[in-house]
């Protein structure tokens, strides 16, 4: 099956990035393809970062839909345009924070998210309260360091596993979410490092690899959205894109 | 990967319905089993029989986890047994209806549990509440037809497509979830009578191909439960289990 990953960013760098953090997730069989953005942001750490992502976002969805890609995955925890596409496609879009969410809540009483600012929290709050998840949010903390600085994965791994000590011991949470994809293939990391500090029972989810494992899910049980949720918006004159 | 399915019901009937519909979608590195409770009811169509099923079905993941299997799922809507169980070991426990009603509510705004029996419809609420998910449950109907009749596969069949077709014209749902797993491998039959009556756009969930899904998915990435939530219980003398 092929899977497609929508980076929503201009960045070029992170197309190689992304295809070999997105690789691995992948199952024996599984295609990952990525692409990046032709207009939109460099990164996404505001809600202003996600409005004037989401218009390509959408267009790439609609192209990999055309390129005949099982299902797509739109890489951010903001899950920016994931609505949107759908009302485009037939095809499962997948967010990984909406994913991650559901899932934290199938295998805990609560989780905290670790994402990147401070800031973003509320972002968080609202989303997991559209999802019918926000009792289950413990909090939302963040290892203040900036999505375009993620490389030097010392150093996040450290600040999240500082960040999830905390979520656990202060907050209460029994599951630990990443609040950033960037921060994937660190969740063997994290987890050892919380196993030094005496938390052994707190799973760690890594919500793009979720995101893959999940799409496959989806794909292989010819699962998708509603479109009676998600309608094919009416036809209408749209200047501009 | 080893998946096994705990059917917890005394039948053999549906530990042949679990093999036929589950072997095919297995992934090439999956080997799955089947096992039935070895005391307990011959089916469940009640709260009562569920707490019957449940030390038992407690027993047999206990033994699954023994015996190496990755991760195992409670084959039946009601999740008989499945906290318990998580309490009990470390590999991931799979319940069906917290699983589809949480992939049900990424699908689509609304979704309907199609059961067995009318008088069953107040498990489902209680499963939806705690969930969070309450809000997103449009309604539970039944097809009044017996866990061990639903053999006649047109019978079922027929009488699921009427029940959601009115689920989804009188309730408002945009998502089906079938409400008893022996149901099992109806879903394309049911999206086609859903397409004869002009209904196109509501996915159809098979709960338990979707637990055997996410249970694959889960073995694939080393998640599990959160041993927080579900600890060890202390020790303490037992009768008769």
């Amino acid at each position: 099956m092929k899977i497609r990953v929508v980076i929503p960013s201009i960045t070029r760098e992170f197309e190689a990035l992304g295809l070999e953090q997105y690789s691995p997730c992948a199952r024996p069989g599984t295609e990952i393809s990525v692409t990046l953005l032709n207009s939109g942001p460099a990164s996404i750490e505001s809600r202003y970062d996600e409005a004037v992502a989401v218009p390509d976002i959408v267009s790439k969805v609609v192209a990999a839909e055309k390129d005949g890609v099982d299902a797509v995955i739109i890489d951010c925890m903001a899950d920016p345009g994931l609505d949107a596409a759908r009302e485009m496609v037939s095809i499962p879009v997948v967010g990984p924070a909406e994913t991650a969410m559901h899932v934290a809540s199938m295998l805990g009483h609560r989780f905290s998210v670790i994402t990147i600012l401070d800031q973003l929290a509320p972002l968080f709050d609202r989303h997991a309260a559209k999802m019918g998840v926000v009792e289950r949010l413990a909090s939302v903390r963040a290892v203040n360091i900036p999505v375009l600085e993620l490389d030097d994965s010392e150093r996040v791994v450290k600040a999240l596993i500082e960040q999830s000590v905390k979520a656990v011991k202060e907050d209460g949470a029994h599951v630990i979410v990443f609040g950033c994809t960037g921060m994937i293939g660190l969740a063997g990391e994290v987890k050892k490092g919380l196993v030094e500090q005496g938390i052994v029972d707190v799973p760690v989810i890594d919500p793009g690899m979720l995101a893959v494992k999940v799409a496959e899910a989806l794909a292989d049980l010819g699962l998708s959205h509603s479109k009676r949720t998600y309608p094919t918006p009416p036809e209408k004159e749209i200047v501009g894109y | 990967m080893k998946i096994r399915v705990i059917e917890p019901v005394i039948s053999k009937t549906l530990e042949g319905t679990s093999l036929e519909e589950l072997s095919p979608m297995a992934r090439p590195d999956t080997e799955l089993s089947v096992v039935s409770i070895d005391k307990g009811p011959a089916s469940i169509e009640s709260t009562y029989e569920a707490a019957l099923a449940a030390p038992h079905v407690v027993a047999k993941i206990v033994e699954a986890e023994r015996d190496g299997v990755d991760a195992v799922i409670c084959n039946c809507m009601d999740d008989p047994g499945v906290e318990a169980a998580r309490e009990m070991v470390s590999i991931p426990v799979i319940g069906p209806c917290e699983t589809s009603m949480h992939i049900a509510s990424m699908l689509g705004h609304r979704f309907s549990v199609i059961g067995v029996l009318e008088a069953d419809d107040r498990p489902f609420h209680d499963h939806a509440r705690k969930a969070g998910l309450e809000g997103k449950l449009a309604s539970v109907r039944a097809v009044n037809i017996p866990v061990l009749e639903l053999e006649d596969r047109n019978r079922a069949v027929s009488a699921l497509v009427e029940q959601s077709v009115k689920a989804v014209r009188e309730d408002g749902a945009h998502v089906i979830i079938f409400g008893c797993t022996g149901m099992a491998g109806m879903a394309r039959d049911v999206e086609e009578g859903l397409r004869q009556q002009g209904i196109t756009d509501v996915p159809v969930i098979d709960p338990a191909k979707l637990a055997f899904k996410i249970a694959e998915a889960l073995a694939d990435m080393g998640l599990s439960h959160s041993k927080r939530t579900y600890p060890t219980p202390p020790q303490k003398e037992i009768v008769g289990y």
